[in-house]
C-alpha cells in the first residue's frame, strides 16, 4: 500500500509542478504565416487571421509555415521566418500580471501588452508573389 | 488380541462419530454382524459418548458468560492506542481486504486531481496575459527603411501593424517617412 501511495503521491506532484513550472513563465505562440491574393486555400486555423485582415487586404490563401510557442525572458527568442529576415520576440517588463513585449520583425519594432486571447499580426515583408505575416498570440487561445 | 479386532477397537470412536470412510465403515459393520460382541461394545461406547455430551451441556449452561466475557476484558491491558494508529491499522485492513478499491479510489483521486489543477490555472489564466485589451504600446521602423507601420484594430480586440510603403496611398496621414504610430 504504502508503495502505491508513494508512486500516486510522486505522480500528483510531478503533475503539480509541471503545471505550475508552465504558468511561471510568460508564453507566446508564434505563427509564421504566408499570404497571398492568389486563388489558394485558406487554412482552417487561420480563419480568424482571415476576418482581422480583411478590412485592408482581400487575401485568397493563408498558409501556416510554421508554429512555436516561446517562452518570453528578457533574452530574445528568435524566429526565422522563410525569408532571410529573423524576428525577435522578448519580454520587457511584467506588472500586474500584464507582460509588455518587445517583437523586432526588421525594419518594425513593436511594444505591445498582451492580453488574454488576443493576438497581434505583424507584417513580415514581402515573399514570392504574397505578404509573409508573424502571428504572435496567447498559446491557450488556440 | 487379533488382529481384526485390533483395528475394530482403533476405529471403533470414528465409526460412532461417523468420521469413517466407506470402505471402513463397511469393514466395522462386517465385523460387528459377525462379532455379537462387538455390537455391545458399540452400543456401550455410544451411551458413554451420550452421557459425557449431556454432561458438558449442562455445565455449559451453568456458566454464566456474560460474566465471563466481562472478566476476560477487564482482565486484558488498558492501552492507549492514538488516532493515527487507529487511522493506520484501519487504512491496513482496508488495504488488505479491500485493495482493488482502495486502488480504484486512489486512481481515480489522482485523475481528478491532475484534471482539476490545470483547470483551475487555467480559469486564472496563463501568466503575463492579466489584461483584457491588447494594447500597442509604441510602433518604429529603422530609419533607412522605406516602409511605414499602420495599427489597425480588430472588431474582436486582436490588433494589426501593417507595413506600407506609402503611407499616404493607403489613406494615412503622413507623420514622417521613417515612423508612424497610430492610437488604438
Amino acid at each position: 500500500m504504502r508503495r502505491g501511495l508513494q508512486a500516486l503521491a510522486v505522480g500528483c506532484a510531478l503533475v503539480a509542478t509541471r503545471v505550475l513550472a508552465q504558468d511561471g513563465v510568460v508564453r507566446v505562440q508564434a505563427v509564421v504565416v504566408y499570404a497571398s491574393g492568389e486563388e489558394g486555400k485558406i487554412d482552417g486555423s487561420l480563419t480568424a487571421m482571415h476576418s482581422a485582415l480583411s478590412t485592408k487586404a482581400k487575401y485568397l490563401t493563408l498558409r501556416k509555415l510554421s508554429a512555436q510557442r516561446l517562452d518570453l525572458s528578457r533574452k530574445p527568442s528568435k524566429i526565422k521566418l522563410a525569408h532571410d529576415i529573423t524576428a525577435e520576440i522578448s519580454l520587457v517588463s511584467m506588472r500586474d500580471n500584464v507582460a509588455q513585449v518587445l517583437a523586432k520583425v526588421p525594419p518594425l519594432e513593436a511594444i505591445y501588452q498582451l492580453a488574454k486571447g488576443k493576438s497581434l499580426y505583424i507584417q513580415a515583408g514581402k515573399m514570392d508573389a504574397g505578404d509573409l505575416w508573424l502571428v504572435l498570440s496567447d498559446p491557450r487561445s488556440l | 488380541m487379533t488382529p481384526d479386532r485390533e483395528k475394530f477397537r482403533q476405529l471403533l470412536s470414528p465409526f460412532i462419530d461417523g468420521e469413517l470412510s466407506p470402505s471402513d465403515r463397511r469393514w466395522v459393520e462386517a465385523y460387528i454382524a459377525d462379532n455379537p460382541g462387538a455390537a455391545a461394545d458399540v452400543a456401550e461406547l455410544r451411551s458413554t459418548v451420550a452421557e459425557i455430551s449431556a454432561s458438558f451441556a449442562q455445565q455449559a449452561e451453568a456458566v454464566d458468560w456474560e460474566a465471563f466475557t466481562e472478566s476476560v476484558m477487564r482482565g486484558l491491558p488498558s492501552i492507549q492506542v492514538s488516532r493515527w494508529e487507529r487511522l493506520r491499522s484501519s487504512l491496513s485492513q482496508m488495504w488488505s481486504w479491500q485493495r482493488g478499491a482502495v486502488l480504484a479510489g486512489a486512481v481515480g483521486a489522482g485523475v481528478a486531481l491532475a484534471v482539476a489543477v490545470p483547470l483551475t490555472l487555467n480559469h486564472v489564466g496563463p501568466k503575463g496575459y492579466g489584461a483584457s485589451k491588447l494594447e500597442i504600446q509604441n510602433v518604429s521602423v529603422d530609419s533607412p527603411a522605406s516602409v511605414s507601420p499602420l495599427v489597425t484594430k480588430t472588431e474582436d480586440g486582436d490588433a494589426v501593424i501593417w507595413m506600407v510603403e506609402d503611407p499616404v496611398d493607403a489613406g494615412i496621414p503622413d507623420k514622417g517617412p521613417k515612423a508612424f504610430e497610430k492610437e488604438l
